[in-house]
């Protein structure tokens, strides 16, 4: 046997491999986005209190950044459709590894490169938001109360700790219980969705509920498939910001939290996977576990996303009131304070946002949650938009809720903070630690990432 | 024979020549970084819009405060090393022992040039995909690692590897161990044939056995090579991120057992924006890294330069 | 141990072939595992460990194609890579012999200073880098990924290393006798002495520019300059849950380093081709 022939046989044999293994499957299966018609000629409703100019007369160019392809092309191809006359530069950045905050931070830093119109997602809006020369002050440029015509949570978030609105969001990422009807008709008797809010009303009906699967089930059924579901549920019903006057404050409901989750864990009710690892991911169509933590998006990308060809569509989920309403995820959109584009950059963020038309259309397209409240109102009453996964139209289910959402407990820390305490609530689940121990490290790293600019006690 | 290369020697401006196009290149892009990191390391910054302000040694301060406490900078420092140690000997001594097998022709394995391609594999995949591939692989309560141990009735119950420290550092550095004696016994294959054949003829005629060869002929002469290989190996092994960063999400989970020095440098500096520290850490870095080749190289090289 | 015919292999032979074959898989494996995992949907990856390919090759490939171009990013990648790695064989080894050979004053402490520059963590280095391509103007161009490469400090290190043992004074005392210039005997002599050298670090260097991340991603913007790591981390989507057209991703992505590796494999240190250094 020649030494070479055996050296080239392995390079050629992992090139071979992978082409057989391509050729091995013969799935002809294409993929095609949907395109729905927009309506040709668009009445110029946009808001009040600009010059009469149409959108036709807008000229120039506007470079948008983004971190989410799918969601970023398709907002541009919305509005290049009604703005013909704009050309629009769209700068993609996969926010790996916060590659896309290092991009803007740097460009912000230089003062070159920076995009007419950005994009944030919700873990970090609020730090580009107080950012001395980030998002400009759209004060200037809407009239009356924009309260009144998005939903209220999203304005507050995109505020600067000034008071000045700075960033609006197209969504509203509203959030829910989502559960499996079958698993619900089979274990717990019913798949009501009122009835099912009930077991998720209150601590105690939630390790109730918990129990009762897993007895019910012989043990297999599981209630929630990691910890984070629970999590985020309870984040929004705390009265508290995690930093309150500069000084880390923990409110009453996350530490009725820890003593939830720990319980749901001791009883085998919470499966210990990580979000948005493959397991996790695959739980979706087993029938195992129960329910997951369910924001507007969720429904498009996290229950039909994982679920293969033949499940989807099926009707065999339902949104179910969680015990408060809370909020996950969202994308805010501002213009830069030194953009040269300042008018048209308003004219997007105008469109997306504050364009009942545009807002309906994107809602009916892409399955988003929008925000503009006249919108919400319409699309509840709007039989084609009960979603075939769940059989609920969302509109009419979260539309209520949804001014309740308290936006004012969430900082600029959250993200870290959160972090922190997730780590620390696994550790202290895995049954590592104690629970003096658990609030110690949480509060450790807190210090250490934050300790010059929040008071850790 | 050497008086013309001597001090005076009439080419030595050609030296300054031929290495000005690299030391160009690395002024603008090499030092000038290092050097915009040491001022900001004196000063508080956010990385935006406002500028750095002058803090003098408060984040030194900071530093020597935090190491004296015991806090996630020694922290960082003992997993670094534990990482480095646990990763570094079996990979020389893994990879030397193969070195010497592959480049031995006296004895009848065949193909061996297959055996250093596919040993050398596993340097090929980016440092993401290995963390994210071992992450999936080490998966509680279903992974591939636990599917396989229960499935052999090794475990009775998946065993929560990235919940526990010592199970996660030892993956770490297992997979460290994997990804690079490949790329070591390469490295070491070429300092062994640069030995002259007629040393090891020599030995062979004198009837010296294996270990003797190796001990007087083949270490010996690896000395140049063996620097290179440790130094690289220090620095590299002391500057650790890639894989615990993947594999714990950036975490160092779990409570920072495998938070590594460029990790708290890393999660300091771009998740909480303390740039200005951040810079002070690295300059400790560097100045811890610099003592330890600085040591290993008197150790090795008593006499000799680099 | 010792015996005189081609077919007797002796236990120690045996165990030894056990050993380095097992050693082999173990290498192999996980890319194993990649690229069937490339072959699968979502729902199956997640169940666990498969072992063998599954149908949904094509449709991965069309998921992924979808969303990133992966062949644009093979063409950046081999341009910064090939041209850098080019750019750093020739004026990396010229450093390598102007350090070796020629006694300046100030070459140990020059030398020193290259060894620093590898020892501080390049991480934080991004904000002095990210402002020094943008005063170049250089934002948004391959050539700053291209030129930085030249100044690799382990190349140098490791090439003069060689030269030292591989590269008598005397071969250079004969040249100049005869009359050549200094760089004219780098041409033609040291450059193909230190070939394997070369080889060898060259080729380190390639696959390790290729891997690169973290500075392509914060310096390319456009869409038309990305190169494959960037794609590879965008190929997942941003909800994360297509492993598998991110799994297609990274086989694919490998496919280049495995050519590039056979390639330089034959003229690396201890290659079939290359000869053995005269100590």
């Amino acid at each position: 046997m020649n030494s070479k022939f055996l050296r080239r046989a392995a390079s050629l044999a992992v090139s071979g491999l992978m082409i057989t293994s391509l050729m091995a499957g013969c799935n002809n299966e294409s993929k095609n986005p949907d395109k729905t018609a927009d309506p040709t000629q668009p009445p110029v409703s946009t808001d009040a209190g600009q010059s009469a100019k149409k959108p036709e007369d807008f000229t120039g160019t506007l470079v948008v950044g983004h971190f989410n392809d799918d969601e970023a092309s398709k907002l541009v191809a919305a509005f290049k459709e009604k703005y013909p006359n704009v050309d629009v530069k769209l700068e993609i950045t996969a926010d790996t590894d916060g590659a896309y905050q290092t991009l803007i931070t740097s460009a912000l830093r230089s003062g070159q490169n920076v995009p007419d119109v950005y994009a944030s997602e919700v873990a970090f809006v609020k730090r580009f938001v107080n950012l001395s020369d980030g998002y400009e002050d759209l004060t200037p440029y809407f009239e009356g109360d924009l309260k009144s015509k998005l939903v209220p949570y999203t304005i507050d978030i995109g505020t600067s700790d000034d008071g000045k609105i700075r960033a609006l969001s197209h969504q509203a990422a509203a959030a829910a219980v989502g559960y499996k009807r079958d698993m619900a008709k089979q274990y717990l008797g019913t798949d009501d969705p009122e009835e099912i809010g009930k077991l998720f009303s209150s601590a105690d009906e939630i390790v109730k509920t918990g129990k009762k699967l897993q007895e019910v089930s012989g043990k297999k059924a599981i209630l929630f498939p990691g910890m984070a579901e629970l999590m985020r549920m309870y984040l929004g019903a705390r009265d508290h910001a995690w930093v309150e006057d500069g000084k880390l404050t923990i409110d009453p409901k996350m530490e009725e939290f820890v003593d939830v989750a720990k319980q749901l864990r001791d009883a085998g009710a919470e499966g210990g996977l990580p979000a948005w690892e493959p397991q996790w991911s695959a739980a979706i169509t087993d029938d195992i576990h129960f329910a997951y933590a369910i924001p507007t998006w969720g429904v498009p990308w996290i229950i039909d996303a994982n679920q293969p060809e033949d499940r989807k569509n099926k009707g065999d989920w339902g949104l179910a009131k969680a015990p408060a309403p809370y909020t996950w995820g969202g994308t805010w959109f501002g213009m830069y304070s030194k953009s040269p584009n300042k008018e048209l950059a308003w004219e997007f963020i105008k469109f997306i946002t504050l364009d009942e038309e545009q807002s309906i259309a994107w809602a009916k397209k892409s399955g988003d949650f929008i925000s503009n409240l006249a919108a919400i109102e319409t699309l509840s009453n709007d039989p084609e938009m009960v979603s075939e996964t769940t059989n609920q139209n969302p509109y009419e289910f979260f539309g209520p809720m949804i001014k309740d959402i308290n936006g004012a407990i969430i900082t600029e820390h959250d993200d870290k903070i959160t972090n922190a305490f997730q780590d620390a609530m696994l550790t202290y689940l895995a049954g590592n630690t104690t629970k003096d121990q658990m609030w110690a490290q949480f509060k450790d790293q807190v210090r250490s990432d934050l300790g010059d600019k929040v008071t850790v006690e | 024979m050497f008086k013309s290369l001597s001090k005076n020697d009439k080419y030595a401006h050609y030296g300054y020549l031929f290495i000005l196009p690299f030391f160009i290149v690395m002024a603008i892009f090499i030092v000038y970084p290092i050097l915009n990191t040491i001022y900001l390391s004196f000063t508080v910054w956010e990385g935006a819009t406002i500028p750095p302000e002058w803090v003098g040694l408060k984040n030194y301060r900071r530093l020597f405060q935090d190491f004296l406490q015991g806090g996630i900078f020694p922290q960082s420092i003992k997993n670094t090393w534990i990482l480095w140690i646990f990763n570094v000997i079996p990979q020389f001594i893994g990879a030397l022992a193969l070195a010497i097998l592959l480049t031995d022709k006296h004895n009848r394995i065949k193909g061996k040039e297959g055996f250093r391609a596919i040993f050398y594999l596993p340097n090929l995949i980016t440092m993401a995909s290995v963390g994210a591939l071992f992450a999936f692989l080490l998966g509680h309560p279903k992974g591939a690692v636990n599917d396989l141990l229960v499935a052999f009735n090794i475990l009775k119950e998946p065993f929560n590897f990235l919940q526990n420290a010592w199970a996660t550092r030892l993956s770490i550095s297992t997979i460290l161990t994997w990804m690079w004696f490949g790329y070591t016994m390469i490295i070491f294959m070429a300092g062994i044939k640069a030995i002259p054949e007629e040393l090891f003829e020599a030995a062979r005629v004198d009837g010296a056995t294996k270990w003797q060869t190796f001990k007087s002929i083949t270490l010996p002469q690896l000395r140049p090579i063996m620097t290179y290989q440790v130094v690289t190996s220090i620095i590299g092994g002391l500057s650790m991120y890639d894989i615990p960063q993947v594999l714990t999400n950036g975490t160092g989970a779990p409570q920072n057992s495998v938070t590594t020095m460029v990790m708290h440098i890393y999660r300091q500096g771009f998740t909480n924006y303390n740039l200005g520290y951040a810079s002070a850490v690295a300059i400790g870095l560097f100045v811890h890294i610099f003592i330890v080749v600085f040591i290993a190289l008197r150790f090795i090289n008593p006499k000799e330069d680099v | 141990m010792g015996k005189k015919g081609a077919f007797r292999l002796s236990i120690g032979d045996i165990l030894l072939y056990i050993f380095l074959i097992g050693l082999a898989v173990i290498c192999f494996l996980p890319f194993y595992f990649m690229i069937i995992n490339a072959t699968h949907d979502n729902a199956a990856i997640a169940r666990g460990m498969n072992l063998l390919p599954g149908k949904y090759a094509i449709d991965n490939y069309l998921k992924m194609k979808s969303r990133v171009n992966i062949w644009i990013g093979f063409r950046n990648s081999l341009i910064v890579s090939g041209v850098g790695t080019a750019l750093l064989a020739y004026f990396g080894t010229l450093t390598a012999y102007g350090f070796s050979k020629y006694k300046f004053v100030g070459n140990k402490a020059l030398f020193w200073v290259i060894l620093c520059s590898m020892m501080v963590p390049p991480q934080l280095s991004v904000i002095g880098f990210y402002d020094v391509v943008q005063k170049l103007k250089l934002m948004n161009n391959l050539l700053a990924l291209i030129i930085p490469m030249i100044a690799s400090a382990q190349f140098v290190y490791f090439v003069k290393l060689y030269l030292d043992s591989a590269l008598p004074d005397s071969i250079v005392e004969s040249a100049r006798i005869d009359g050549a210039t200094e760089i004219g005997i780098f041409n033609k002599m040291v450059l193909p002495i230190a070939s394997p050298s070369i080889a060898t670090m060259g080729m380190f260097n390639f696959i390790n520019s290729w891997n690169q991340l973290l500075i392509p991603q914060i310096v390319i913007r456009d869409e038309k300059l990305r190169t494959v790591p960037i794609i590879v981390a965008n190929a997942k989507g941003v909800y994360r849950t297509d492993f598998a057209a991110a799994y297609m991703a990274i086989a694919l992505s490998v496919v280049p380093i495995l050519i590039a590796f056979a390639f330089f494999s034959k003229y690396i240190i201890g290659g079939v081709t290359a000869g053995s250094v005269k100590g």
